[in-house]
Parts: C-alpha cells; structure tokens; sequence
C-alpha cells in the first residue's frame, strides 16, 4: 500500500463518518454533561493499575515517546543509521547550528564534533573518550524522537538529572529519529541502545548522552551538561 | 512533506458569514443561535471524536458533551480568534475523558470487530463501507494518542497545519514530523489488518 491510499483511506472514512454524524442534541444545553456510572469505578482501576505498572511503562514514557515492541526487527526501509552527521572541527560546531552547544566542561574539550545541518534546526553531537561516549542535542520542537523498546530484555527507568525529569534506557531497544530536512524532505535515522542510553529535557532542547557507563555515571556528566 | 493544501472535501469553512453575530448571541445565552453556530462544525467534531474514541456511542457522547462544555466555556473564547479550533481543543479533550472512562483504548481494534458483528446486514456497498470504517479507525485506535490526534486533525477535522500545530501545542515543523510519522505508522497496521 502507498502512502497515498493511507490518505484516500482516511479521507473515505471522514466521509462515511459524516453519513452517521448526529446533530447536536439542543436540549443538551439545559442539562449536565452525560455520565457514566460506573466511570469512578473505572478511574479508580486506573489508578491502582498506575501504581502497580511495571517500570517499561513509566511517567515519563509520554514525555520521551517510549513504546513497547515484541521485537526490533531490522530497520524500515527509509530508516538509515548513523544520524550523527558529518564530521567538523569541534571549533566549527557552535557556528554549524542555530543553538547554544552545551558540553560536558568536567571532561574537557570534546575529541570529536558531527553536526546535523542539513535538517531544519539542526543537530549537534560531541564525542569524548576518544568517540566511546556521545552528547547529541537538538532543539525538541524540531525533532521527533521516539524510543522503541522489547521488555523482555531491556528496561526503561524514570531518573532525574537535577530536577529535570530524564530516562535512562538499556537493553534491546531502538531510537528512531524524525527529522524534516532544510530542503522539506523527509528523514528518518536511527541508532541501537547499547550499552545504556540517558535522555533528557532542559531549556526546550533534548540531550541524548550514549557510551556514558552505568546509569548513576551518566547521571552524574548528564547534570554537567551545559554548565 | 505535509502542506496547507484542502483535501477538497464539502466542508463548510471554519469562520462561515455570520459567525461573530451568532458568536455574541450564543455568549448572552441564545441557544439556537449558539445551535447554528455549531452546526457548521459538528460533523467534523464528530469525526475528531471517532478518531479518537471509536465511532458509536462513545464518539457521540463525546461530541455532544464538548459542544455543551464549550457553550458553558463560550464566555472564554477571545472574540476575534478562530472558533474551529477552540471549540474542537475541548472535543477534543472530552474525547479523551470518554477514551479514559471507557478504558477502551487497547480494545478499540476487538470492538471494531464486535461492531461489525453487530451491524444489520444492509446493501453490499454499506456493509464494505462499514467494515472500512470499523477497519480504519481500529487501526488508528492502536496509534499512539499524539499520533492519532495528529492524523485526525488533519484528515477529519481539515485544519490547516499552522492551527492544528497550536491545537496539539507543538510547532508547525513538529506536528508535521508527527504527522508523517504517524501516516506511517497507520499504513504499517492497515496493511496487517488488511492481511
């Protein structure tokens, strides 16, 4: 099936919908909004099922677009990794893209500098540990980052970096990133949790830090970032 | 890449003639004025409303109880600004309240197929239509929220990126990344529901 007839589709059932759309009942207006009864019953099974989920499915799932997957899989045609871009001089960096790169200043100067500049908004990555561990930031309204991750075999934990909520991902799971290109085209890239990866929020950017060690170490460089 | 461009299907327009004259009768408590106000948009309310929780009772429940809350709400709408998107923010919204009291959202794709059962057997054109219908919204039913209010912003409610994007709270680049992602995603789950 195209991409075209998934719009066809859609555009079919709008249609059929309005065959069956009923007219607004006036009366409604001198009477309370319809309940259900058993709807407090229902809310409060949300609760006690909230409190008793596992940690795959997280507070924090909705924020960073983490989703559960029997199994990976190889990747979709039109997904290609890496996504870090091509590589420049790490003084070339700040200059590459429309943000303020923040660093790890505990580490020193970065070993390496990639930058997404053909993708509106741009992306920046700088590498330490000669190229093991990698920062990779963008500003979140531009790009669409969601986690597929197998709970069988890997694990998504809620962390905080300072007060910041972040969430640290290990195991069997893949980023897949959606980008628009500064040309309007389309991208799709992504990359393999491996070893662990943290995400997080701040200042309306997102930081992926990967190759960081165990959770409490990334953590620990994550609060650094941009200090 | 997805754009501003009409879909071509008979829908009235967000801001119809006469609208500002309904919009102040409505807001000093006239009923049908406020009843023809919302007439130009209850059939895309009610597709919003479907996308987001089935079709039936629940999408039914849902459309007439935003447009109640939105009468209730009319005193806060900022004369001068669009009226689609305001009153289908709170459709929104109660569509979800329903989703939630139903606790329906993982099951939308075995109702879909219960609905089927349960239809009276009709023309053999109804019957495909239905089965479509029951076969598509299952299908975004199994989409993640963000997605499917993105896909039925654009598709059944017909609003333009720009005011779709301010809706859902994101950029425009944003809800267009999201929209391409979940056309995609869509197409993965029709082709194995289609088999």
């Amino acid at each position: 099936m195209a991409e075209h007839d998934v719009e066809v589709r859609l555009q079919a059932v709008a249609r059929e919908l309005d065959l069956r759309a009923p007219a607004f009942d006036l009366g409604g207006l001198s009477d309370a909004p319809r309940r259900r009864v058993r709807g407090t019953l229902v809310a409060l099974l949300c609760v006690v099922a909230l409190a008793a989920a596992p940690a795959a499915v997280s507070a924090f799932q909705h924020l960073f677009d983490v989703e559960e997957v029997p199994e990976l899989g190889p990747l979709a045609p039109g997904v290609a990794p890496p996504f870090e871009g091509r590589l420049v001089r790490v003084d070339e960096l700040q200059t590459s893209v429309p943000f303020r790169v923040r660093m790890i200043p505990s580490l020193g100067a970065p070993d390496s500098a990639h930058v997404r500049d053909d993708i509106a908004g741009g992306m920046a990555t700088v590498g330490y540990r000669g190229g093991q561990m990698l920062l990779t930031q963008w500003r979140s309204s531009d790009v669409e980052a969601r986690i597929a991750l197998v709970p069988v075999e890997g694990k998504a934990e809620d962390v905080r970096v300072g007060d910041l909520p972040a969430m640290w991902i290990e195991g069997t799971a893949r980023g897949t990133f959606t980008l628009i290109g500064a040309d309007g085209a389309v991208h799709r890239e992504a990359f393999e949790v491996s070893p662990g990866v943290l995400l997080w929020k701040a200042e309306g950017m997102t930081f992926l830090l990967q190759g960081a060690g165990p959770r409490a170490e990334a953590i620990s460089l994550a609060a650094d970032v941009g200090r | 890449m997805a754009s501003d461009l009409s879909l071509g299907l008979p829908l009235p327009l967000g801001s119809p003639d006469g609208e500002p004259e309904l919009l102040a009768r409505a807001i000093g408590g006239d009923h049908e004025a406020y009843a023809r106000l919302v007439r130009a948009h209850e059939r895309v309310a009610y597709r919003v409303a479907a996308a987001i929780t089935g079709q039936n009772a629940d999408a039914e429940e849902a459309m007439q109880n935003g447009l109640v809350k939105a009468y209730r709400s009319l005193h806060r709408f900022q004369i001068g600004a669009a009226f689609r998107p305001w009153l289908l923010r709170i459709v929104v919204n109660e569509s979800y309240n329903v989703l939630r009291g139903e606790r329906r959202h993982a099951r939308l794709g075995a109702r879909a197929a219960e609905q089927h059962g349960s239809h009276s057997a009709g023309p053999e054109e109804a019957l495909i239509a239905r089965e479509e219908v029951d076969t598509v919204l299952g299908a975004l039913g199994r989409l993640p929220d963000a997605d499917r209010l993105a896909l039925a912003l654009r598709y059944f409610a017909e609003l333009p990126d720009g005011e779709a994007a301010a809706l859902v709270g994101a950029s425009t680049q944003a809800y267009r990344v999201r929209l391409v992602r979940a056309r995609r995603r869509l197409q993965t789950l029709l082709e194995e529901a289609d088999g």
